[in-house]
C-alpha cells in the first residue's frame, strides 16, 4: 500500500501503510474491549445474583466457582483486546512518524532531482555552445579577432559545463544519500514491525481451562432435589464425602425423604450425563447409600414419582455397575435391601448386568430366575418379550432389557448372522413394546441385529422387510436421539444400492423411505448429521470396494475406465441421498423461520459436515484444493455459526467472520445473503430463502468433494 | 446442614440474565476485518490477523459456554417447577 509520490527516487516507499486505517482498527478493537468489559459486568451480576433471593445455599458457591472460571476468561478477552488496541494505536503513531520522516526524505529527493534536471538542461545548453564555439574556431582560422572571440566563448562555455557537471554530481550524491537514508528507515520500520509482530503474537488466545461444570451441575441437582446444602465445608467444591453425608443424613421414611429422592432421580433421569457425573462422585459407597434410601421409600400409588425413581435408579446403577465384580454380591446387595419390589429388584439387577462381563451377566440372569421362581428355559425370555409382565410399563421395560441383555446367550442369532426362529419371535415381540429413551443403547443393539437379519435375508428366521421397517420407524420416533444411530446402522445398506444376495429387492426402497420417515421429525442438526453419516458411508463403501478389488485393477482396465466405474458408484451413492438432502433443505427453511438458533445449529453442523468430508477426502489420499477448500469452508461456517449463536444472526458479524472470501469460494454467498442491506431490503423471508441456497451450496460442495476425491483416489489406484 | 430456599422463578430470571451475558459476549468481537497491509508491516499484519482471529474464536466459545450455563439454569428451573407441581399434588402442598 504505497502512497503517491516519486518514491522511486529513493528506492521505493520505505514506510508503506495507512496510519489512519491502523488507528481505526485500534479504535474498533478498543470498542471490543469495552464490550468485553460490559459482558464481564453482566457475568458478575449473574454470579452475584446466584447467591441472592430465589437461589440460596452453599452449593451456589460451587456454581460460582464454575462461573468464576468463565468470568476470568471474559476478563482475559477484555484485557487482550485492550492490549491489542493499544499496540495498534502505538503502531499507528509510530507509522505516522516514520511516514513524516519518509515524506521529508522524499521532498529532499524531489528537490535534488529538480535541481539535477535543471542542471542537466543547462549542461546540454552549454554543450551546444561548446560545439558551436569549436566549429566557429575552426572556421575563423586566420582571423585573430574572431579566433580570440571564439576562444573566449569556448572557455566560458567549458567553465559553465564543469560547474553544471559538478552540480549534477552533487545532486546525484545527495540522491544516493537520501536512498541510503530511506533504506535505513525501511529497515527500521521492518525491524519495528517484527518486534511488534512478536508482541502481538504473544497476545494470542490460548485454549481456556474449562471448569468441571458437570460435577457442579450434579451437585446442584442434589441440592435442589434434596433441599439441603451439599457443600458442607463451604469451600466451593463438592466432594464425594459431602454427597454421601447428605444421602446418609436423610430420613427416608419421611415425606421429605421420599420427595427428595424422587426429585433427585427425576432431575438425574432427565440428563444421563449429569447422573453419570453424580455417580462418579458418589462412588460405590454412595451408590449403596442411594440403594438403601430407595429401599426405604414406600411405593404408595405415586405412579409418576415412582416411575421417576425407577428410571433414575436405572441410570444410577447402570453407571455405577463398574464398582461391582461379584455377581452374587450384586444380587445380595440389591435383593437384601428391605422392601424392594420384584420389579425394582429385576430392574436394578439388570442395570448392573449391563456393566458386567458376559459370564457374570449370565450368572446374574440365572440368579434372577431363581429369585423370581422362574425356570431356566430360554423360552421364558421370549414370553417376557411378549408381555409376561404386561400390567405395568416398568415391567415391560424390564422385559425388553432382559431380552437385550440375554440376546447373545440365548442363541437368538445364528452363526451366519440371521435371527433364529426364537430370535425372530423375541425380536418381533420386543418391537411391540413401548420403548423409553433411557433404553436407547439397548434398542441400538436390537436394531443392529434387525438390520443384520435384513442383510442376510434368507435365514430361517427372516423377518418381513415391511414389518421391520415399520417397527424401526416407530422406534426412531419414540427415541428421538438415537435417530442418528439408526441412520448409521442403515447407511451401509442404503449405500449398497443393489440388493445383497438373497435380499428382497424392495429393501433399499424401504430403507430410503424409512430414512425419510425418521428425518421428517428431526431438527436440522440431526438431518445434517444424518446426511454426513450417509455420505461417510458412501465414501467408506467406495474405499472397501477398491480394497476388495471389486473395482478393476489397472491391468484389467484403463484409468479412465476405473474413474468411470468409481463415478458410477458414487453417483448411485449420492443419488440415494436425494430424499435426505431434500428433507434437510426443507426443514432448514421451516426451522430457520421459526428459530434463529436453529440457523446456528445448522451452520455448525454443516461446518462439521464439511470438516468431516474434508477429513474423509484426506483419508482417501486427496490433498488438493478441494480438501483445503472444504477445511476452510468448515472453519468459516464454524465461525459463522458461533457468531449466530445464541441470539439472532448478526449479518455484519457474519460478514466480518469470513476469513478470506477468495478462498471460501462459493460460500461467499453466506456473506452476501447476510449483508444488512440485503436483509433489510429483501425482508426476512427472502433472507431465509438465501440461507437455504447457501445451505444447498454447502451440501453440494460436500457431495462434489466426495465425488472429486473419490475419483482422485481411483486415479491414484490406477497409477 | 441447613435448608435452602429455591424459587423456580428466581432461577428462570437468572437463566435470562445468563442468556443476556451470552448475547453480550457473542457481540464482543471487532466487526471489521483486520487492517492487513494497511499496517505497513507484513509480519505485524499476519500476527494481528491471527491474534484477532484467535480472540474472536475465544469469545465465540465463551458465548457458547454462557449459553450452556443459561440453558442449564433454564432447564433446572423448568424441572423444579414441574417437580414442585407434582409434589404439591402428592402431598397437598409444596415445599
Amino acid at each position: 500500500m504505497s502512497r503517491p509520490g516519486r518514491w522511486e527516487l529513493i528506492g521505493g516507499d520505505p514506510t508503506p501503510g495507512d496510519p489512519a486505517v491502523a488507528a481505526g482498527s485500534a479504535a474498533q478493537v478498543a470498542g471490543a474491549a469495552e464490550r468485553a468489559t460490559a459482558a464481564l459486568q453482566g457475568g458478575e451480576s449473574v454470579a452475584s445474583a446466584a447467591g441472592d433471593g430465589g437461589w440460596q445455599g452453599a452449593t451456589t458457591r460451587a456454581f460460582g466457582t464454575a462461573v468464576a472460571g468463565r468470568l476470568a476468561r471474559l476478563a482475559a478477552v477484555g484485557t487482550a483486546y485492550l492490549s491489542i488496541g493499544e499496540l495498534l494505536s502505538a503502531w499507528s503513531g509510530s507509522l505516522s512518524g516514520w511516514q513524516d520522516q519518509a515524506g521529508i526524505l522524499l521532498a529532499k529527493a524531489e528537490e535534488a532531482e529538480a535541481v539535477r534536471v535543471v542542471e542537466e538542461a543547462r549542461r546540454d545548453g552549454h554543450l551546444a555552445v561548446v560545439r558551436r564555439a569549436r566549429t566557429t574556431l575552426q572556421l575563423a582560422a586566420g582571423d585573430p579577432s574572431a579566433v580570440a572571440a571564439a576562444e573566449q566563448v569556448l572557455a566560458q562555455a567549458e567553465a559553465a559545463l564543469r560547474i553544471c557537471g559538478a552540480r549534477i554530481a552533487e545532486q546525484e550524491e545527495r540522491l544516493a544519500q537520501l536512498r541510503d537514508a530511506a533504506e535505513d528507515l525501511a529497515r527500521e520500520v521492518r525491524m519495528a514491525g517484527l518486534r511488534q509482530a512478536a508482541a502481538m503474537a504473544s497476545l494470542r488466545a490460548v485454549p481456556g481451562d474449562d471448569q468441571p461444570f458437570a460435577v457442579v451441575v450434579a451437585a446442584i441437582a442434589v441440592e435442589l432435589a434434596l433441599g439441603v446444602v451439599v457443600d458442607a465445608d463451604g469451600d466451593g467444591r463438592i466432594s464425594a464425602a459431602e454427597l454421601q453425608a447428605v444421602l446418609g443424613s436423610l430420613d427416608p421414611s419421611s415425606d421429605v425423604g421420599t420427595a427428595a429422592v424422587a426429585g433427585l432421580l427425576e432431575v438425574l433421569a432427565a440428563d444421563p450425563a449429569r447422573a453419570a457425573a453424580l455417580v462418579e462422585e458418589l462412588g460405590p459407597d454412595g451408590v449403596e447409600a442411594m440403594l438403601h434410601l430407595l429401599g426405604e421409600v414406600p411405593p404408595g400409588d405415586h405412579v409418576a414419582a415412582w416411575t421417576a425413581v425407577l428410571e433414575g435408579t436405572t441410570a444410577l446403577l447402570g453407571a455405577g455397575a463398574a464398582a461391582s465384580t461379584d455377581a452374587a454380591e450384586v444380587i445380595r446387595q440389591v435383593t437384601g435391601t428391605a422392601v424392594l419390589t420384584d420389579d425394582l429388584v429385576v430392574l436394578a439387577v439388570m442395570a448392573q448386568v449391563e456393566g458386567l462381563p458376559p459370564d457374570l451377566g449370565r450368572e446374574v440372569a440365572e440368579l434372577i430366575h431363581a429369585h423370581l421362581g422362574l425356570d431356566g428355559d430360554p423360552g421364558w425370555w421370549a414370553e417376557v418379550a411378549h408381555g409376561l409382565f404386561p400390567e405395568t410399563a416398568d415391567a415391560r421395560l424390564i422385559a425388553l432389557q432382559a431380552v437385550m441383555t440375554n440376546l447373545a446367550a440365548l442363541d437368538l442369532v445364528a452363526a451366519d448372522g440371521s435371527p433364529t426362529d426364537l430370535g425372530a419371535t423375541i425380536l418381533s415381540g420386543a418391537l411391540g413394546l413401548s420403548v423409553l429413551p433411557h433404553l436407547a443403547d439397548l434398542t441400538g443393539r436390537l436394531v443392529t441385529d434387525l438390520v443384520g437379519g435384513l442383510m442376510v435375508g434368507d435365514g430361517p428366521g427372516a423377518l418381513d422387510v415391511g414389518e421391520v421397517v415399520a417397527a424401526l420407524a416407530g422406534v426412531g420416533r419414540g427415541l428421538g436421539f438415537p435417530t442418528l444411530g439408526l441412520v448409521t446402522l442403515l447407511a451401509p445398506a442404503l449405500v449398497a444400492g443393489a440388493p445383497a444376495p438373497g435380499e428382497a429387492p424392495s429393501t433399499t426402497v424401504a430403507l430410503t423411505q424409512l430414512l425419510d420417515q425418521l428425518l421428517q421429525h428431526q431438527p436440522p442438526a440431526v438431518m445434517a448429521a444424518a446426511a454426513d453419516v450417509v455420505l461417510q458411508s458412501a465414501i467408506d463403501d467406495l474405499l472397501q470396494q477398491v480394497a476388495a478389488g471389486r473395482i478393476p485393477r489397472p491391468e484389467a482396465a484403463t484409468p479412465d475406465g476405473i474413474v468411470s466405474a468409481g463415478e458410477t458408484l458414487l453417483a448411485e451413492a449420492i443419488g440415494a441421498l436425494g430424499p435426505v438432502l431434500a428433507a434437510i433443505v426443507g426443514r432448514a427453511r421451516q426451522d430457520a423461520l421459526d428459530d434463529a438458533l436453529a440457523q446456528a445449529t445448522l451452520l455448525g453442523d454443516l461446518s462439521e459436515t464439511a470438516g468431516a468430508a474434508s477429513s474423509s477426502a484426506g483419508q482417501l489420499g486427496a490433498n488438493g484444493p478441494t480438501v483445503v477448500g472444504l477445511a476452510t469452508v468448515s472453519a468459516a461456517l464454524g465461525i459463522a455459526a458461533n457468531h449466530v449463536r445464541p441470539g439472532p444472526p448478526d449479518p455484519a458479524r457474519l460478514e466480518a467472520a469470513q476469513l478470506d472470501p477468495a478462498v471460501v469460494g462459493q460460500l461467499v454467498d453466506i456473506v452476501v445473503q447476510a449483508s444488512p442491506d440485503l436483509q433489510d431490503a429483501l425482508g426476512r423471508l427472502e433472507y431465509q430463502g438465501r440461507l437455504e441456497e447457501a445451505v444447498t451450496d454447502a451440501l453440494d460442495d460436500v457431495a462434489t468433494a466426495a465425488w472429486d476425491d473419490g475419483a482422485g483416489r481411483l486415479v491414484g489406484a490406477a497409477d | 446442614m441447613s435448608t435452602i430456599q429455591v424459587s423456580a422463578s428466581g432461577l428462570a430470571a437468572l437463566a435470562d440474565k445468563a442468556a443476556g451475558v451470552a448475547s453480550s459476549v457473542a457481540a464482543i468481537g471487532p466487526t471489521a476485518s483486520p487492517p492487513g497491509k494497511a499496517l505497513g508491516s507484513d509480519a505485524l499484519a499476519v500476527a494481528t490477523g491471527e491474534v484477532l482471529d484467535s480472540w474472536l474464536l475465544a469469545s465465540c466459545a465463551e458465548a457458547e459456554r454462557w449459553g450452556e450455563i443459561a440453558g442449564f439454569l433454564a432447564a433446572t428451573a423448568s424441572s423444579w417447577t414441574a417437580l414442585d407441581a407434582r409434589l404439591a399434588g402428592l402431598h397437598g402442598g409444596g415445599r
